[in-house]
């Protein structure tokens, strides 16, 4: 119960419970069970809860219950109308037996642990299902988001920033997806912070299926993975949309790092603004498809451009966790090289071109600084430096 | 009565002496061929005694049996027919067969008795030497192609009337001059010349390596970087093969029947571009005539799979054998055959269906599922066999563009020097090192294996990943003569490894 009273609504709850004579229980299994019915969302959930004062009580109302609210959709009239006579502590127990087994917790407003940031929502999700450390959610949280698409560019700074929050603590929350969001994720563990991965899936049926071990990694990290779609629902299309509002929604800053034109990430940075998160962008090349939507928000003043990472973290107020400058000693060529690439990214070819050095010397040196760890192609043709490269101080 | 006469028959692509035993007899009057001969064998009756009429002989109304020995192996082809008409005339009298035991009779009879050519026989003409003959009577098409094989007079016959007049003494033929094997020549015509390709020095280079050491290369990219061009310059690359190479490679090429009869034996590497749409039967060999497919025709040079991601999956399945044991193995009721299919695998495709997936600056137009499913297809097996790996991007650099590329004779003389070297070091091209040879006696150090280890580590490798690096170090060093395989060797080579797709 507690960090719960924000709203009246809640307190609603709260106090018809025992007036009613239903047990706390039981509130929260119909609660749980209200919050299963398929078109119930967190708004019509908040206004039945407003109406009714109470889960159970909207539950006993069954058919009744729907019948005075606006923009109901027929899906949920169908639903109501078929609970007449259901156990709510049946369908709760199911739900909640399901999501153990998925190794995770069924987490409502009435409970301790649901996720303080997402009080501040209006409507908020009425339930979530949860695995991994609900400690997670108690920290400061900043959302790096952006193209499925991701170029090396994309990934590397993905990587950069999600790096850099978890050296200085800060839970790194994105959506599991491919590209720019798996990057974030990735380097957050690889840091040694805690990540928050928001699903649009069920927690037994995690998507993408490719990004199945880094979840594993993520909860064995002390990070958790978050769902609003109940455990064991029949697997529909992935709900993009309300996942992408409880990313900006867990976190104080949302930055979107790389996305064309009408990408999946410029609906999380209008979920941002549309719930006062500072939304920040990642500027990219003028010609550069990939980058047309980031440079969009700059250029309409709806994110901050994002210079560099440091400039990033001290707007968010956190110092930059900067690691020891590594010390390395490079070949002429080797320091010619990561000059350049410090300059700007580029692949083999533009290399050659850019240090007028013979292929067999770029093409050695490369791997010598990629071994190291000062640069890194992201799988692609592009090499880009990394963090360890921007903070060498010695000679290059 | 009893006749014996020397022949030959195509097994894969290696000829097997065959004597053809032919016994006239008193019975019902009849010809009967065993000895597992397939359907074009038996059809040999009827060609034979029109054959013989026509040339002016009698057919013997008698019990005629021709038995080709070893009896246990399946024979196919017309090859047979000339040596059973021979051999009918000498058991039945009609000429002497003194000189058969030394002679090989190969050749396809038709009814008018004149002779025509037969697939592979630079193969039957080898077999026949390996079954004691001395002389070899080919049909006169086939003549350059036999004269190639030495220790034997190879002597070309217009029809069947020739050769008794050979076999009797009176009017001998002409034996030919051994065959010279055909110089490569300059670029053959169809090779593009490097000079033409502007920049891509990347790629250039890595082209040089693979030809150098045999290795497995594929250069990836969007549409109209170039892939195609630099992988067919690969044909003006290659360097000469030596008299043993070509000697294996004309045989597969006269099996396949695809001899240039001018000039049976090249020493020009083949260089071999299937479609994309062929099947996995022309592409390995099989069918239920075996020939050799692509992979064999390829055998000692370079296999282009241009589009490498629209052939058949199960095609380019089937290439992995050989890429792994250099033959193709294809397993019948009858027995288990192995071809020769020891080739460089030249591969090019584009990232995804559109093209531009992973090229900075560009947005790939490809659902996600298609785009995984596209790339799926160069299978991790197939991935882990190709030892370099260049990803072309767009653009050319206004350096690049007015510096003068350098022409594929240049970059040829170096790429013979190395596979001068390595031919006197190990005799086998790098590519085919094999794991125990990667010590000291061939250039790698224990400072190389433990440098090898930490990139490994450092770089998450497989062992299999690491080790095919070092090869291709190997021929790094090569080109430049060291003689120690140094550490900036293996580093250029790790820089060309296969990388995973992007996350």
């Amino acid at each position: 119960m507690i960090g719960v009273g924000s709203g009246p609504d809640v307190r609603g709850a709260r106090a018809a419970g025992p007036a009613l004579g239903v047990t706390r229980a039981s509130e929260r299994e119909c609660w749980i069970a209200l919050s299963l019915l398929p078109g119930i969302g967190p708004a019509a959930f908040t206004q039945l809860l407003r109406r009714h004062g109470s889960a159970a009580a909207a539950w006993r109302a069954g058919h009744d219950a729907l019948s005075g609210l606006g923009r109901v959709s027929d899906e949920a009239l169908a639903a109501m109308a078929s609970l007449e006579g259901q156990d709510p502590r049946a369908l709760a127990r199911r739900v909640e037996d399901a999501t153990r087994d998925a190794a995770g917790r069924v987490i409502t407003w009435l409970d301790d642990a649901y996720p303080p940031a997402l009080l501040t929502l209006d409507p908020r999700p009425p339930t979530l299902y949860i695995a991994g450390d609900t400690q997670a959610f108690r920290e400061r949280g900043v959302a790096i988001v952006g193209t499925r698409r991701a170029s090396g560019y994309g990934l590397s700074v993905a990587t950069e920033i999600a790096d850099e929050l978890a050296r200085a603590g800060v839970v790194v929350v994105s959506g599991l997806a491919l590209g720019v969001d798996g990057a974030a994720h990735r380097a957050a563990v690889a840091a040694g912070g805690r990540s928050i991965a928001v699903l649009p899936s069920p927690l037994d049926h995690i998507y993408p299926p490719r990004h199945r071990p880094l979840a594993r990694e993520i909860v064995a990290g002390g990070g958790a993975l978050v769902t609003e779609v109940p455990t064991g629902a029949t697997v529909g299309k992935p709900d993009f949309a309300r996942r992408n509002r409880i990313i900006a929604g867990l976190a104080e800053a949302v930055v979107v790092t790389e996305a064309p034109d009408r990408s999946g990430a410029l609906l999380t940075a209008a979920a941002a603004t549309a719930i006062g998160r500072e939304l920040y962008a990642v500027p990219g090349p003028i010609g550069a498809m990939g980058s047309r939507g980031c440079n969009r928000l700059i250029a309409d003043q709806q994110a901050t451009i994002v210079t560099s990472t440091a400039a990033l973290l001290r707007q968010i107020g956190l110092g930059s966790g900067r690691r020891a400058p590594a010390v390395a000693s490079l070949s002429e060529v080797e320091g010619q090289v990561l000059k350049r690439l410090l300059e700007r990214s580029g692949s083999i070819e533009e290399l050659v071109d850019r240090t007028d050095q013979p292929p067999a010397a770029v093409a050695s040196a490369l791997t010598l600084l990629e071994a190291r760890g000062l640069v890194d192609p992201f799988g692609g043709a592009t090499f880009h430096p990394t963090r360890a490269a921007r903070s060498m101080t010695n000679g290059v | 009565m009893l006749a014996t006469a020397l022949s030959a028959s195509v097994v894969g692509v290696d000829g097997v002496p065959v004597r053809v035993e032919v016994d006239v007899s008193f019975g019902l009057p009849g010809l009967t061929i065993v000895g597992l001969a397939g359907s074009a064998v038996l059809e040999a009756r009827e060609r034979v005694r029109s054959a013989l009429r026509n040339s002016g002989f009698e057919v013997p109304s008698r019990r005629i049996t021709v038995n080709l020995a070893p009896a246990d192996l399946p024979k196919e082809g017309t090859g047979h027919d000339l040596a059973i008409a021979v051999a009918i005339l000498v058991a039945s009298g009609q000429l002497d067969g003194a000189r058969l035991r030394s002679t090989a009779l190969i050749g396809e009879l038709a009814l008018d008795g004149s002779l025509r050519p037969v697939p592979g026989a630079l193969a039957l003409v080898a077999a026949a030497v390996a079954g004691g003959a001395t002389d070899a009577i080919v049909p006169a098409e086939n003549g350059p192609e036999g004269a190639a094989i030495r220790g034997v007079a190879v002597r070309p016959a217009g029809a069947l009337g020739q050769v008794t007049r050979h076999l009797a003494g009176v009017e001998p033929l002409e034996a030919l001059e051994p065959t010279a094997p055909e110089p490569p020549g300059l670029l053959p015509d169809d090779a593009p010349d490097l000079a033409s390709v502007v920049g891509q020095l990347v790629a250039r280079r890595a082209l040089e390596i693979a030809t150098a050491g045999r290795h497995n290369l594929a250069f990836s990219g969007p549409p109209g970087v170039g892939k195609t061009l630099l992988a067919r310059a690969a044909a003006g690359l290659l360097p000469p093969l030596d008299e043993v190479e070509a000697a294996e490679v004309s045989r597969i090429y006269s099996v396949a029947g695809l001899t240039d009869r001018r000039a049976p034996v090249s020493l020009r590497r083949p260089f071999r571009a299937p479609h994309h749409t062929v099947s996995t039967q022309a592409l390995v060999g099989g069918g239920p005539r075996i020939r050799p497919g692509e992979a064999s025709l390829a055998h000692r040079g370079a296999l282009l799979l241009d589009e490498t991601l629209q052939f058949r999956a199960d095609a380019l399945d089937a290439l992995r054998g050989p890429i792994d044991g250099g033959t193709v193995t294809i397993a019948r009721v009858e027995g288990v055959l192995a071809l020769p299919a020891r080739f460089m695998l030249l591969a090019t495709f584009n990232p995804c269906p559109c093209g531009w997936f992973g090229v900075d600056g560009q947005v790939c137009s490809c659902e996600d599922g298609r785009r995984r499913r596209y790339q799926a297809r160069l299978s991790g097996p197939m991935r882990d066999r190709l030892d370099l790996f260049v990803p072309l991007e767009p653009g050319v650099s206004a350096r690049a563009l007015a510096a003068r590329p350098e022409p594929s004779a240049a970059v040829a003389s170096r790429v013979h020097r190395a596979w001068c070297l390595q031919r006197e070091r190990q005799g086998v091209p790098n590519v085919e090192l094999p794991p125990s040879a990667l010590d000291a006696a061939h250039g790698f150090t224990e400072a190389i294996h433990g440098l090898m280890e930490s990139r490994a580590r450092q770089m998450g490798l497989s062992l299999r990943r690491a080790h095919r690096a070092t090869r291709v170090a190997r021929t790094i060093a090569d080109l430049e003569g060291a003689p120690a395989v140094e550490p900036r060797h293996l580093d250029e080579a790790l820089s060309y490894r296969p990388k995973a797709a992007a996350p």
